[in-house]
């Protein structure tokens, strides 16, 4: 396998470093994302906030005088391909920093590639992602515990007392937060009505709808993505279930309003800004304007990171993947960017808030800072 | 709750039955398991959305557009690939459907994009109430086209000349031809009718739930097993398969622990095989 790899590798690397020659006085931004495949409408939405932001930079006179060019690959969503791409990104592309994957498992599997240049993760919430490899990852989101525990206060906050919990049974995103919320809903004195599995790509809810009418609660927390999310909510709201329901970032896509329709009736989830902040809101014109559709969370964070790293290699004044890496690696580095201030702790993991948002009427907007104690 | 578990899974079931008839009824005829019948289907749930969003048709007008489209498409299918690799045999059409299942898909998302859609509120919404029952509204629409396709794809097959053609070449290719069917012909019957069945279920199966370039394949999956289960080939069998599964299913969500539904739905469906190898209605192969 490996020397299969090696053969394959060699003629794409002449390809490549002739392809690289036309571009040499560039700072090469790598990006590593699903840009097809099962999470392809995360990933192509935060590549488009990573295009925005490097055309408004060059726009603007290019990072340390040269232009900035990106290097793009898709990773199909796949594992193996996101650590392909990582490898190549870092041998053949020269880039200085790579930006992606946007979802857990595919950034996992780059963890775990071996490569040395910075990793800059924009939206991937796994709580063991940096526990998967050595590679220097930077994680510009918080993580899945930290939505849950979030939720759970938020939940108790709301004078909710029993919660009914529903999890996709094969994802970790959709675990790690249920058990976070079970954890913190408990300690905050709530109760846990149950808790019920639906596999991915579930779409008939009904039997799943059918057994918890025969529980008392009167809240569900939900951290699914947004197809079955959204196909749940539909079916719940068509049996006349009203109780509030809370989620996770994975909300954060017009998808949800497409596929569960328009009454979704009150729905609360943990996200990455305040859609209805200024700054937020020029951005979301500008990317509007651009691409033709409204940002979401993972378009921001692709933006984010892309800033994130101009910044890094402005300091370093060197495009050096190690110079950016140990600037990323200074305790004093700060970011203030469209989703608040934040620094990196000593793993990685960003430090920065939570917002909690709504969806009424088809307006999304923050009711305030998510709080985890 | 057990009388209301029961319609939520006989309403799953009957989805399954649905598309189980597209794979059953290809399968009859041709020997081989259609892999693109779900891709088709999802070509008939976009060619149903867009009919509907820029004509603004209502349900019945699209699904006519839908299993047009379908039908041409699997005449395409069959023509180009299908009837090629006939002769070359199992593995070689095996691949062959499963190299327009995938050029399908991608190509729906070139044409389309990943993104998902869903149809304007036409068949969503609502649960209909029967004395102490209670069934989604949408389900109802889809008993009703499971009813009327298999009472149409019995009477094609039983009454008309096209059936009876397809019957014949089901059972025996060469005693067939030797009689004056053109299997060339009824091959190609089988493969447009599956189409169009398909675009039906895919009409209904993008309303109740959302359209995505891959949305065939969960239930595509689902659905030959069910097809697999009542005995491949058989009509009534696909029925019986597509309501065993969905009841499995909803049992396995209703009274055990959800975690493990996938994994205990399909253990009972393993039994069912072990105790009927060729599937609940399925014959004994004669060669």
């Amino acid at each position: 396998m490996r020397k299969g790899q090696r053969l394959l590798i060699l003629p794409l690397l002449m390809l490549m470093l002739c392809g690289g020659c036309g571009r040499s006085d560039a700072v090469i931004l790598g990006l590593d994302l699903e840009l097809s495949g099962k999470h392809a409408l995360y990933g192509t939405a935060c590549a488009d906030g990573v295009r925005l932001a490097v055309e408004e930079k060059n726009a603007a006179g290019g990072l340390l005088g040269r232009p900035v060019a990106l290097a793009e690959m898709d990773n199909r969503s796949l594992g193996s391909e996101a650590a392909l791409a990582a490898l190549r990104l870092e041998g053949l592309e020269r880039a200085s920093a790579v930006i992606g994957p946007s979802t857990s498992g595919t950034a996992k599997a780059v963890a775990g590639s071996g490569v040395a240049l910075p990793v800059i993760v924009p939206t991937a919430t796994a709580d063991d992602l940096m526990a998967a490899g050595e590679a220097p990852i930077f994680r510009l989101c918080y993580t899945d515990r930290t939505q849950g525990r979030v939720m759970g206060s938020f939940g108790r906050a709301l004078g909710l007392s029993r919660a009914m919990v529903i999890t996709e049974s094969s994802s970790d995103y959709a675990r790690g937060a249920s058990d976070a919320f079970i954890e913190r809903f408990g300690e905050m004195g709530g109760e846990i009505a149950g808790q019920l599995f639906y596999p991915s790509g579930e779409s008939d809810f009904h039997p799943l709808i059918t057994r918890m009418r025969a529980e008392r609660f009167d809240c569900i927390f939900l951290p699914g993505y947004y197809g079955e999310a959204g196909l749940f909510l539909r079916q719940l709201r068509a049996w006349g279930i009203e109780v509030p329901v809370l989620g996770c970032d994975s909300f954060d896509s017009p998808a949800i309003e497409t596929i569960g329709g328009r009454a979704l009736g009150a729905i609360y989830f943990s996200n990455h800004c305040d859609p209805a902040d200024p700054a937020v809101e020029a951005f979301a014109g500008r990317f509007q304007a651009r691409f033709g559709y409204a940002p979401n969370a993972y378009a921001i964070l692709g933006y984010e990171a892309a800033r994130l790293s101009f910044q890094a290699i402005e300091r370093a004044g060197s495009d050096d993947p190690a110079a950016v890496r140990a600037v990323l690696e200074d305790p004093d580095f700060y970011y203030e960017g469209l989703t608040g201030g934040m620094r990196f702790d000593g793993e990685g993991n960003a430090v920065k808030r939570v917002w909690i948002n709504t969806i009424d009427e088809g307006a999304r907007y923050a009711l305030g800072e998510g709080r985890e104690d | 709750m057990a009388a209301a578990q029961l319609a939520c899974g006989l309403s799953l079931g009957m989805i399954y039955a649905l598309i189980a008839l597209g794979y059953t009824l290809v399968f009859g005829v041709l020997r081989m398991v259609n892999f693109a019948h779900c891709d088709v289907m999802m070509v008939g749930a976009y060619a149903g959305y867009f009919a509907s969003r820029w004509f603004g048709w209502g349900l019945l007008p699209a699904m006519a557009a839908a299993v047009l489209c379908c039908a041409l498409l699997g005449a395409a299918i069959h023509r180009w690939v299908i009837h090629p690799l006939e002769r070359a045999g199992g593995i070689s059409l095996l691949t062959g459907a499963l190299a327009v299942s995938l050029i399908l898909e991608y190509g729906m998302m070139a044409l389309c994009g990943a993104q998902p859609r869903a149809f304007e509120g036409q068949f969503a919404g609502g649960v209909l109430h029967l004395g102490r029952l209670a069934l989604p509204r949408d389900r109802m629409l889809v008993l009703l086209f499971s009813v009327a396709m298999f009472l149409l794809l019995e009477w094609t097959l039983g009454h008309t000349r096209a059936g009876r053609g397809m019957r014949a070449c089901g059972s025996d290719r060469l005693a067939a031809s030797l009689c004056g069917i053109q299997p060339a012909r009824a091959g190609r019957t089988a493969f447009v009718l599956g189409s169009g069945m398909a675009a039906v279920a895919g009409v209904l199966y993008g309303g109740m739930f959302y359209l995505h370039p891959l949305m065939g394949a969960a239930p595509g999956l689902k659905a030959f097993c069910a097809a697999v289960i009542g005995g491949i080939g058989s009509i009534p069998g696909a029925v019986l398969g597509g309501l065993t599964l969905g009841l499995a299913e909803t049992f396995a969500t209703a009274f055990l622990p959800t975690a493990l539904r996938d994994a205990t739905a399909f253990l009972l469906l393993l039994i069912l095989l072990l105790l009927r190898p060729r599937g609940m209605l399925g014959r004994e192969e004669r060669t």
